[in-house]
């Protein structure tokens, strides 16, 4: 005969000095025995033995007499089998009742698992997308007077790159643009305010309340008026849209800006500039590319400029960009050159046939005063 | 090692009179007054992967002092609120205890964490146990006094009165009545224990004791 396995458990008898004790289980045809560490010995038979599970874990088996005066126990799943290995068929039938009971509530315990996870994850989602539409209305109380002072103060605060030029033809070559810009509605609620700096860059960016810079750079790559047209009606779109006001909101809070509308100007407007002036060129979303994107195709269109000269800018970057590593592209908070192409391809098909109205001024003067030479390229 | 809990209900506090080459293992702050034969080593108990966890989720230090003497000495051990202190001797079983009732045990016995689940978290009694298990004594304490009762069928508690249980005693959280009842009786939740076997319940509870000192703020 094999030799009974020993489970660990414990005792609950009136015998026992303290009423409980640790001991050694082992299981036979006869019933159930224990032996504690002082020697006492217990046994319940199976006529004797009514089974049930529970305790703290839940999974604890007891085994006790009907009196209830002694209850052998243990957590070990050694012992209900080692109860289906010896017991009778009337205790097999309640151990698998038993069982049976367990694996319900296991299963009840993983469902619930799941529904407090997935309430977890709709609240942090939920708060997420709250507190993101909670900024973007909290924008929509600031008034536009604080987009032109931030704006002055980050244009005036920031490193340019380069120097600010107070050429005359130049500012009223970029105003005359911004003006038939404006009489069709880019830049709605802002007046333009067009800045040129002398730099090697092909970029513009604008910052809130209406301040556009210009790189001499960008004048002197763009093939003809129309593209610089376009950059600016996309320049404008994100000053309309307030977009660098909507970035300084996501990133400050909701309080924050509700505190920069009620006027603390101090601590939280110093950290908004700090955003501006960091991030100013190249750190509007995806999303605010693209809607400045389909934004400069309307007010293009309302303009009578060739809202196609966007896609010819955009041509122009990417034949540039060409020697740029593809993974350093792709880290770019601008989407993908070639989407933003086909994008504002798509746009134009769909606008209603207009004949262009061409811009009156003089191109190649404009780009001899901005330096007269290609910008340097990327790939050589 | 003798032992005596003086001071009984409202201050109890643990003498121990540690004969030559004596251990025993307190919680962390625990020490009021020793005699200077007694030495102090701190340690963390069970590691201290287990001691962190323990810190973090079971209410207690990060370390335990052991306390030993090569000459007898005695020791003087408090807890932190006004209440009563109790001994359970563990012959080979285990015993849970909520977060802040551990004093002081025999080395023999060790210490872990458990998971309780979150029932006892709904019913703000913890994420985790502390697990005493072994052969030895544990000394434990609550605030007010010390209810000991044994419990063979279900036993009501209202929440933050549990001391220690055991591990045979299953627990569920429930409303004390109906949903009004329970919103109106100002009991809440309570706790459902299911036997055998034996729990210790503290007949004040701090969190009863910091809404009404919160109430009396303002």
């Amino acid at each position: 005969m094999s030799e009974l396995q020993e489970i660990q458990g414990g005792v609950f008898s009136t015998q026992l000095s303290t009423g409980r004790a640790g001991a050694t289980l082992r299981v036979n045809a006869d019933g159930v025995h224990a032996i504690t560490a002082e020697g006492q010995q217990f046994q319940l038979t199976w006529g004797d033995c009514q089974l049930e599970v529970g305790g703290a874990s839940g999974r604890m088996w007891f085994c006790s007499d009907a009196a209830r005066s002694l209850t052998l126990f243990s957590e070990s799943p050694q012992l209900p089998a080692a109860i289906r290995a010896a017991a009778p068929p009337p205790v097999l039938a309640r151990v698998q009742q038993l069982e049976a009971e367990l694996q319900r509530k296991a299963r009840r315990a993983r469902l619930g698992w799941a529904v407090f996870l997935g309430v977890c994850l709709l609240v942090i989602l939920g708060g997420y997308a709250g507190l993101r539409h909670a900024a973007r209305a909290s924008v929509s109380l600031v008034p536009h007077s604080l987009d032109e002072k931030l704006g002055r103060l980050a244009l005036d605060s920031m490193d340019l790159g380069g120097k600010r030029l107070d050429d005359k033809q130049l500012l009223d070559g970029l105003r005359a643009i911004g003006e038939r810009l404006r009489a069709a509605d880019a830049g709605r609620g802002f007046t333009p305010k067009l800045h040129v700096v002398d730099a090697d860059i092909v970029n513009a960016f604008a910052l809130p309340g209406g301040e556009v810079v210009v790189y001499t750079g960008l004048i002197r790559a763009a093939d003809r008026p129309e593209q610089l047209a376009a950059v600016l009606a996309h320049e404008l779109s994100h000053v309309a849209r307030r977009h660098g006001m909507h970035r300084i909101a996501q990133t400050v809070g909701v309080v924050g800006t509700v505190q920069l509308l009620f006027g603390d100007v101090s601590g939280l407007s110093a950290a908004a500039l700090a955003l501006l002036r960091e991030g100013a060129i190249n750190a509007y979303s995806r999303d605010q590319e693209r809607e400045a994107d389909s934004d400069a195709v309307a007010s293009l269109s309302r303009a009578k400029i060739d809202p196609r000269a966007l896609a010819d800018f955009f041509a122009l970057l990417q034949r540039r960009d060409k020697g740029l590593p593809s993974a350093l592209r792709w880290l770019g908070t601008h989407p993908d050159l070639g989407e933003r192409i086909a994008a504002v391809q798509r746009a134009a098909a769909a606008l209603p046939p207009h004949t262009p109205v061409a811009l009156e001024l003089d191109w190649k003067a404009l780009q001899a005063r901005a330096g007269g030479r290609t910008a340097p390229a990327i790939d050589p | 090692m003798e032992y005596e809990i003086r001071n009984r209900p409202a201050f109890a506090n643990l003498l121990l009179r540690l004969t030559r080459g004596e251990r025993v293992l307190a919680e962390s702050g625990a020490m009021a007054s020793m005699s200077s034969s007694i030495q102090v080593r701190s340690r963390f108990s069970g590691g201290f992967f287990m001691a962190l966890l323990r810190k973090l989720f079971g209410g207690e230090s990060l370390f335990m002092n052991e306390l030993s003497t090569d000459s007898g000495g005695e020791l003087v051990l408090t807890q932190p609120t006004p209440g009563d202190m109790e001994c359970m001797e563990l012959k080979g079983q285990a015993l849970f205890l909520q977060a802040g009732a551990f004093i002081a045990c025999d080395t023999s016995v060790s210490l872990s964490l458990g998971w309780a689940g979150i029932r006892s978290w709904l019913a703000r009694e913890g994420l985790f146990r502390l697990k005493v298990s072994g052969t030895g004594r544990v000394w434990f304490g609550g605030y007010g006094g010390i209810l000991t009762k044994e419990i063979q069928s279900e036993y009501v508690v209202d929440s933050s009165h549990l001391v220690a249980y055991e591990p045979s005693i299953s627990l569920k959280v429930g409303l004390s009545g109906g949903v009004a009842t329970s919103l109106f009786s100002g009991e809440g939740l309570v706790m459902r224990l299911r036997g055998p076997g034996r729990v210790y319940l503290q007949s004040r509870s701090i969190d009863a004791l910091a809404a009404w000192v919160n109430s009396h703020i303002y």
